[in-house]
Protein backbone atom coordinates (compact mmCIF):
# COMPACT_ATOMS: atom_id res chain seq x y z
CA UNK A 1 0.00 0.00 0.00
CA UNK A 2 1.54 3.26 -1.15
CA UNK A 3 0.62 6.37 0.80
CA UNK A 4 1.39 9.98 0.04
CA UNK A 5 1.13 13.06 2.18
CA UNK A 6 0.80 16.80 1.45
CA UNK A 7 0.77 16.29 -2.26
CA UNK A 8 3.80 14.09 -2.79
CA UNK A 9 6.08 15.75 -0.25
CA UNK A 10 6.28 12.39 1.46
CA UNK A 11 5.47 8.81 0.77
CA UNK A 12 5.44 5.46 2.52
CA UNK A 13 5.10 1.92 1.26
CA UNK A 14 3.56 -0.30 3.92
CA UNK A 15 3.22 -3.97 3.08
CA UNK A 16 0.43 -5.77 4.94
CA UNK A 17 1.23 -9.26 6.25
CA UNK A 18 0.07 -11.18 3.17
CA UNK A 19 2.23 -9.02 0.90
CA UNK A 20 5.18 -8.80 3.30
CA UNK A 21 5.36 -12.59 3.26
CA UNK A 22 6.03 -12.37 -0.48
CA UNK A 23 8.60 -9.59 -0.13
CA UNK A 24 11.50 -11.61 -1.53
CA UNK A 25 9.47 -12.60 -4.57
CA UNK A 26 8.28 -9.02 -5.15
CA UNK A 27 11.74 -7.53 -4.65
CA UNK A 28 13.33 -10.01 -7.02
CA UNK A 29 10.77 -9.18 -9.69
CA UNK A 30 12.16 -5.62 -9.81
CA UNK A 31 15.81 -6.61 -10.32
CA UNK A 32 15.78 -6.87 -14.08
CA UNK A 33 14.83 -3.21 -14.27
CA UNK A 34 17.26 -2.18 -11.53
CA UNK A 35 20.35 -4.07 -12.68
CA UNK A 36 21.13 -1.61 -15.52
CA UNK A 37 21.22 1.17 -12.91
CA UNK A 38 24.08 -0.50 -11.03
CA UNK A 39 27.72 -0.42 -11.96
CA UNK A 40 28.45 -4.11 -11.50
CA UNK A 41 25.63 -5.88 -13.26
CA UNK A 42 23.55 -5.89 -10.08
CA UNK A 43 25.86 -8.22 -8.12
CA UNK A 44 26.20 -6.07 -5.01
CA UNK A 45 22.54 -5.04 -5.14
CA UNK A 46 21.35 -8.64 -5.34
CA UNK A 47 23.60 -9.85 -2.52
CA UNK A 48 22.62 -6.96 -0.28
CA UNK A 49 18.88 -7.31 -0.82
CA UNK A 50 19.01 -11.08 -0.47
CA UNK A 51 20.64 -10.50 2.92
CA UNK A 52 18.08 -7.85 3.93
CA UNK A 53 15.16 -9.99 2.81
CA UNK A 54 16.40 -12.89 4.91
CA UNK A 55 15.96 -10.77 8.04
CA UNK A 56 12.21 -10.30 7.71
CA UNK A 57 10.47 -11.91 10.67
CA UNK A 58 8.81 -15.27 10.15
CA UNK A 59 5.70 -14.14 12.01
CA UNK A 60 3.14 -12.07 10.11
CA UNK A 61 3.78 -8.35 10.34
CA UNK A 62 3.18 -5.05 8.60
CA UNK A 63 6.46 -4.19 6.86
CA UNK A 64 7.52 -0.60 6.29
CA UNK A 65 9.24 -1.06 2.95
CA UNK A 66 10.18 2.61 2.75
CA UNK A 67 9.25 6.04 4.02
CA UNK A 68 10.67 9.20 2.55
CA UNK A 69 10.07 12.92 2.90
CA UNK A 70 11.48 15.56 0.56
CA UNK A 71 14.44 17.31 2.24
CA UNK A 72 12.71 20.70 2.11
CA UNK A 73 9.68 19.25 3.92
CA UNK A 74 11.57 17.32 6.59
CA UNK A 75 11.07 18.25 10.23
CA UNK A 76 7.40 19.05 9.76
CA UNK A 77 5.89 15.83 11.04
CA UNK A 78 5.13 14.28 7.66
CA UNK A 79 7.28 11.22 8.28
CA UNK A 80 5.76 10.71 11.69
CA UNK A 81 2.26 10.98 10.23
CA UNK A 82 3.10 8.39 7.56
CA UNK A 83 4.56 6.08 10.20
CA UNK A 84 1.64 6.41 12.56
CA UNK A 85 -0.80 5.81 9.74
CA UNK A 86 0.68 2.39 9.10
CA UNK A 87 1.19 1.63 12.77
CA UNK A 88 -2.46 2.26 13.45
CA UNK A 89 -3.38 -0.24 10.75
CA UNK A 90 -0.96 -2.80 12.12
CA UNK A 91 -2.39 -2.37 15.60
CA UNK A 92 -5.93 -2.60 14.33
CA UNK A 93 -5.03 -5.84 12.54
CA UNK A 94 -3.32 -7.18 15.65
CA UNK A 95 0.13 -7.46 14.03
CA UNK A 96 3.52 -5.98 14.89
CA UNK A 97 5.25 -3.65 12.45
CA UNK A 98 8.78 -4.15 11.13
CA UNK A 99 11.35 -2.01 9.36
CA UNK A 100 15.01 -1.94 8.35
CA UNK A 101 17.12 1.20 8.47
CA UNK A 102 20.72 1.99 7.70
CA UNK A 103 20.57 5.49 9.14
CA UNK A 104 21.55 5.65 12.83
CA UNK A 105 19.92 9.08 13.16
CA UNK A 106 16.55 7.48 12.44
CA UNK A 107 16.81 4.85 15.15
CA UNK A 108 15.71 7.14 18.02
CA UNK A 109 12.90 8.47 15.83
CA UNK A 110 11.58 4.97 15.22
CA UNK A 111 12.02 4.14 18.89
CA UNK A 112 9.83 7.13 19.76
CA UNK A 113 7.08 5.48 17.75
CA UNK A 114 7.32 2.18 19.59
CA UNK A 115 9.86 0.29 17.49
CA UNK A 116 12.52 -1.70 19.29
CA UNK A 117 15.80 -2.85 17.76
CA UNK A 118 15.69 -6.62 17.35
CA UNK A 119 19.03 -6.90 15.55
CA UNK A 120 21.91 -4.62 14.57
CA UNK A 121 24.18 -6.21 12.01
CA UNK A 122 26.72 -5.18 9.44
CA UNK A 123 25.86 -6.26 5.93
CA UNK A 124 28.25 -8.74 4.30
CA UNK A 125 31.30 -7.66 2.30
CA UNK A 126 31.86 -4.49 4.29
CA UNK A 127 28.33 -3.20 3.85
CA UNK A 128 26.59 -0.74 6.16
CA UNK A 129 25.27 -1.45 9.63
CA UNK A 130 21.54 -2.12 9.46
CA UNK A 131 19.08 -1.85 12.32
CA UNK A 132 16.15 -4.25 12.21
CA UNK A 133 13.31 -2.86 14.28
CA UNK A 134 9.93 -4.16 15.29
CA UNK A 135 7.00 -3.03 17.41
CA UNK A 136 5.65 -5.36 20.08
CA UNK A 137 2.75 -7.52 19.05
CA UNK A 138 -0.44 -5.65 20.04
CA UNK A 139 -2.30 -7.26 22.93
CA UNK A 140 -5.04 -9.62 21.86
CA UNK A 141 -8.68 -8.86 22.55
CA UNK A 142 -8.60 -11.46 25.29
CA UNK A 143 -5.67 -9.73 26.95
CA UNK A 144 -7.40 -6.37 26.77
CA UNK A 145 -10.60 -7.77 28.24
CA UNK A 146 -8.64 -8.80 31.32
CA UNK A 147 -7.69 -5.15 31.74
CA UNK A 148 -11.29 -4.10 31.26
CA UNK A 149 -13.46 -6.91 32.56
CA UNK B 1 -20.94 6.59 28.38
CA UNK B 2 -20.07 8.12 31.72
CA UNK B 3 -18.65 4.82 33.00
CA UNK B 4 -16.51 4.50 29.92
CA UNK B 5 -15.23 8.06 30.02
CA UNK B 6 -14.60 7.90 33.73
CA UNK B 7 -12.68 4.69 33.10
CA UNK B 8 -10.46 6.57 30.69
CA UNK B 9 -9.80 9.36 33.18
CA UNK B 10 -8.89 6.83 35.84
CA UNK B 11 -6.75 4.68 33.57
CA UNK B 12 -3.05 4.96 32.95
CA UNK B 13 -3.26 2.93 29.76
CA UNK B 14 -2.88 4.09 26.19
CA UNK B 15 -5.93 5.41 24.41
CA UNK B 16 -6.15 2.49 22.02
CA UNK B 17 -6.16 -0.02 24.86
CA UNK B 18 -8.95 1.84 26.56
CA UNK B 19 -10.95 2.20 23.37
CA UNK B 20 -10.87 -1.33 22.03
CA UNK B 21 -13.41 -2.82 24.38
CA UNK B 22 -15.25 0.30 25.37
CA UNK B 23 -17.59 0.87 22.46
CA UNK B 24 -20.44 -1.18 23.89
CA UNK B 25 -20.07 0.52 27.26
CA UNK B 26 -19.73 3.94 25.68
CA UNK B 27 -22.88 3.54 23.61
CA UNK B 28 -25.05 1.88 26.25
CA UNK B 29 -28.22 4.03 26.27
CA UNK B 30 -28.84 3.15 29.90
CA UNK B 31 -25.65 4.97 30.77
CA UNK B 32 -26.24 8.11 28.73
CA UNK B 33 -25.94 11.12 30.98
CA UNK B 34 -28.90 13.40 31.25
CA UNK B 35 -27.23 16.41 29.63
CA UNK B 36 -26.64 14.39 26.46
CA UNK B 37 -30.24 13.25 26.32
CA UNK B 38 -31.44 16.76 26.91
CA UNK B 39 -29.00 18.43 24.55
CA UNK B 40 -26.00 20.65 25.30
CA UNK B 41 -25.31 21.19 28.96
CA UNK B 42 -22.61 21.34 31.56
CA UNK B 43 -23.15 17.98 33.24
CA UNK B 44 -20.90 14.95 33.62
CA UNK B 45 -20.07 14.53 29.95
CA UNK B 46 -18.55 17.98 29.75
CA UNK B 47 -16.78 17.47 33.04
CA UNK B 48 -15.33 14.14 31.97
CA UNK B 49 -14.29 15.37 28.54
CA UNK B 50 -12.69 18.43 30.10
CA UNK B 51 -10.79 16.18 32.47
CA UNK B 52 -9.62 14.09 29.54
CA UNK B 53 -8.46 17.15 27.63
CA UNK B 54 -6.70 18.52 30.69
CA UNK B 55 -4.97 15.20 31.33
CA UNK B 56 -3.80 14.96 27.75
CA UNK B 57 -2.37 18.45 27.85
CA UNK B 58 -0.74 17.91 31.20
CA UNK B 59 0.92 14.59 30.58
CA UNK B 60 1.21 14.23 26.85
CA UNK B 61 0.08 10.62 27.11
CA UNK B 62 -2.32 8.88 24.81
CA UNK B 63 -2.53 8.59 21.05
CA UNK B 64 -2.27 11.95 19.29
CA UNK B 65 -5.52 12.69 17.53
CA UNK B 66 -3.98 15.04 14.98
CA UNK B 67 -0.82 13.86 13.30
CA UNK B 68 0.59 17.14 12.13
CA UNK B 69 -2.68 18.37 10.61
CA UNK B 70 -1.94 16.44 7.44
CA UNK B 71 -3.35 13.04 6.71
CA UNK B 72 -1.80 10.45 4.41
CA UNK B 73 -3.78 9.53 1.34
CA UNK B 74 -3.63 6.40 -0.72
CA UNK B 75 -1.41 7.04 -3.73
CA UNK B 76 -2.00 5.69 -7.20
CA UNK B 77 0.03 5.15 -10.35
CA UNK B 78 -0.15 8.80 -11.33
CA UNK B 79 1.65 9.72 -8.10
CA UNK B 80 4.60 7.40 -8.68
CA UNK B 81 6.78 9.83 -10.71
CA UNK B 82 6.48 12.59 -8.10
CA UNK B 83 7.00 10.15 -5.23
CA UNK B 84 10.06 8.76 -7.01
CA UNK B 85 11.55 12.27 -7.08
CA UNK B 86 10.74 12.73 -3.38
CA UNK B 87 12.26 9.40 -2.39
CA UNK B 88 15.37 9.87 -4.55
CA UNK B 89 16.04 13.14 -2.75
CA UNK B 90 15.17 11.73 0.67
CA UNK B 91 17.40 8.67 0.27
CA UNK B 92 20.30 10.30 -1.58
CA UNK B 93 22.64 9.65 1.36
CA UNK B 94 20.93 6.59 2.84
CA UNK B 95 23.16 3.56 3.22
CA UNK B 96 20.48 1.04 2.22
CA UNK B 97 20.10 2.74 -1.13
CA UNK B 98 23.61 4.06 -1.75
CA UNK B 99 25.77 1.14 -0.71
CA UNK B 100 24.49 -1.25 -3.40
CA UNK B 101 24.50 1.58 -5.96
CA UNK B 102 27.41 3.86 -5.03
CA UNK B 103 27.70 5.49 -8.43
CA UNK B 104 24.01 6.11 -9.05
CA UNK B 105 23.14 9.60 -10.25
CA UNK B 106 20.02 11.44 -9.04
CA UNK B 107 18.27 10.42 -12.26
CA UNK B 108 19.20 6.79 -11.66
CA UNK B 109 17.88 6.96 -8.11
CA UNK B 110 14.61 8.38 -9.41
CA UNK B 111 14.37 5.50 -11.84
CA UNK B 112 15.14 3.06 -9.01
CA UNK B 113 12.24 4.40 -6.95
CA UNK B 114 9.95 4.51 -9.96
CA UNK B 115 10.56 0.77 -10.34
CA UNK B 116 10.22 0.04 -6.62
CA UNK B 117 7.06 2.08 -6.17
CA UNK B 118 5.23 0.84 -9.24
CA UNK B 119 2.83 -1.90 -8.15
Amino acid sequence: MLWKIRGCDGGAAWLPPGVAARFAEIEQSTRAAITPLTGDGGVRYAAFWDWLGAHLPDEPCWFLDLVGVAPAAQGGGLGRALLMHGLQRARADGYPAFLETGNPRNVPFYQSLGFQTVAEQRAPDGGPVIWFMQTPRPPSSAAISTLWP
Amino acid sequence: MTKSLQGWVASEGAFELWGKTQWAVFTDPADWPDPLRAGPGTGPVLEVLSAYDHRGDATGTGMPMDTGRVVPELADLTDVPALAVTCAAAFRDDAIIRWPMPDATPAMLQELFRVILTP
